[in-house]
């Protein structure tokens, strides 16, 4: 191994190396892209095609949507803005995240994210504890516990089951026949939801759903108005945010 | 350009008045083998909520680096933006769209 040969061979291929690698750090100058095909290869500008078969009942339950959210629910949701502290709000939000727990459990089971799974469980249970039932999130800071928010609905769609069709729900607005399946695989791992519910009386369970509901509503509600007052046809738009959005979950 | 005032002018009104949201940046990574195109992550927080926001550039020939694209929460302003063209350009008119922008610019 000592024969200069050798020596010199490993100082090549060593020399090799350090130039490849050296050579990644540099933008190549002679490489530098033409305006018009900015956005040929580009990962990302052509996503999010959905099928929409029905099309012409969906832009209808999204005008009237639309009725409802701007007319109705708008200026509500200001009004509980002001009302409510932020710091109640914030409590109220964390509480019913903690409470989803069942939730994003099973959805990365499904997805065979054990890893996932268990820091949930652990996050679960620090907050339920130290967080005083939730109301707090301790785990916020440590970035162990930042964790991408799995449903059932992304189960499907990392199994390769694709989303069917573009469905607009009434009031709850966008989803596809694969994510409305996974609300519905939701509900019964949800412990407020029907159909197995831990809180037994219905008025008292109505109330809590109701108040998840409006907790979360402004800031929705705000995304909702940016979102289609900039857009040239505000219905294909949040069509296309929705599938985009839901790409990305279920890639996480 | 009647689609930029739209843009601009409907995703900054509710900064107008209110409280500045505070900016994290992370790192750069690159898009494309060669390096032309780049991808910048950062974290916008206001009131408590916090979002993604990721800007996408590229080194363009006799431009220099350029913002192409902005990412908010994953989702591609610039593609949601073509989707609408296509649909609207499969029933209606370029006039009409600058009619239709031109309204809207009223309203907001």
């Amino acid at each position: 191994m000592k024969h200069p040969k050798w020596i010199a061979l490993a100082v090549g291929v060593g020399l090799l190396f350090l130039f490849s690698a050296r050579s990644e750090n540099f933008i190549d100058m002679s490489n530098l892209m033409e305006i018009d095909e900015l956005l040929d290869d580009d990962e990302g500008s052509n996503r999010g095609s959905i099928a929409d078969p029905l099309e012409g009942l969906n832009r209808t339950i999204f005008g009237i949507n639309n009725f409802v959210y701007k007319t109705l629910l708008r200026p509500f949701t200001h009004q509980y803005v002001l009302v409510v502290p932020k710091e109640a709000r914030r409590a109220v939000g964390n509480f019913f995240v903690n409470l989803e727990y069942p939730v994003r459990f099973t959805g990365s089971i499904l997805q065979l994210k054990i890893g996932h799974a268990t820091k949930e469980t652990g996050k679960f249970l620090i907050n339920s504890t130290v967080g005083i039932g939730g109301l707090i999130d301790v785990t916020k800071e440590d970035p162990t516990f930042d964790l991408p928010e799995e449903d059932i609905g992304q189960a499907f769609g990392s199994w390769g089951i694709n989303h069917g069709f573009y469905i607009v729900l009434p009031f709850l607005g966008p989803s596809s026949l694969r994510g409305f399946a996974g609300r519905l695989g939701g509900n019964t791992v949800d412990p407020l939801s029907e159909p197995w519910t831990q809180v037994d009386d219905t008025h008292e369970r109505l109330l809590l759903q109701g108040t998840d509901t409006i907790n979360d509503l402004p800031e929705i509600i705000d995304l909702f108005y940016s979102i289609t007052n900039s857009a040239i046809d505000p219905y294909a738009a949040v069509r296309n945010g929705y599938t985009q959005y839901r790409a990305n979950q279920v890639k996480e | 350009m009647l689609i930029t005032d739209l843009v601009l002018r409907t995703y900054t009104r509710e900064l107008n008045n209110g409280p500045k949201p505070t900016l994290k940046f992370g790192k750069a990574k690159a898009l494309t083998e060669s390096k032309s195109k780049i991808e910048i992550a950062s974290k916008v927080s206001l009131n408590g909520n916090e979002a993604n926001l990721n800007y996408r550039l590229a080194n363009i020939k006799d431009r220099g680096w350029q913002f192409y694209d902005v990412l908010v929460e994953g989702v591609s302003m610039v593609s949601n933006y073509r989707k609408q063209f296509d649909e609207h350009f499969q029933r209606k008119s370029a006039s009409d769209l600058i009619d239709l922008l031109k309204s809207k610019l009223k309203e907001a």
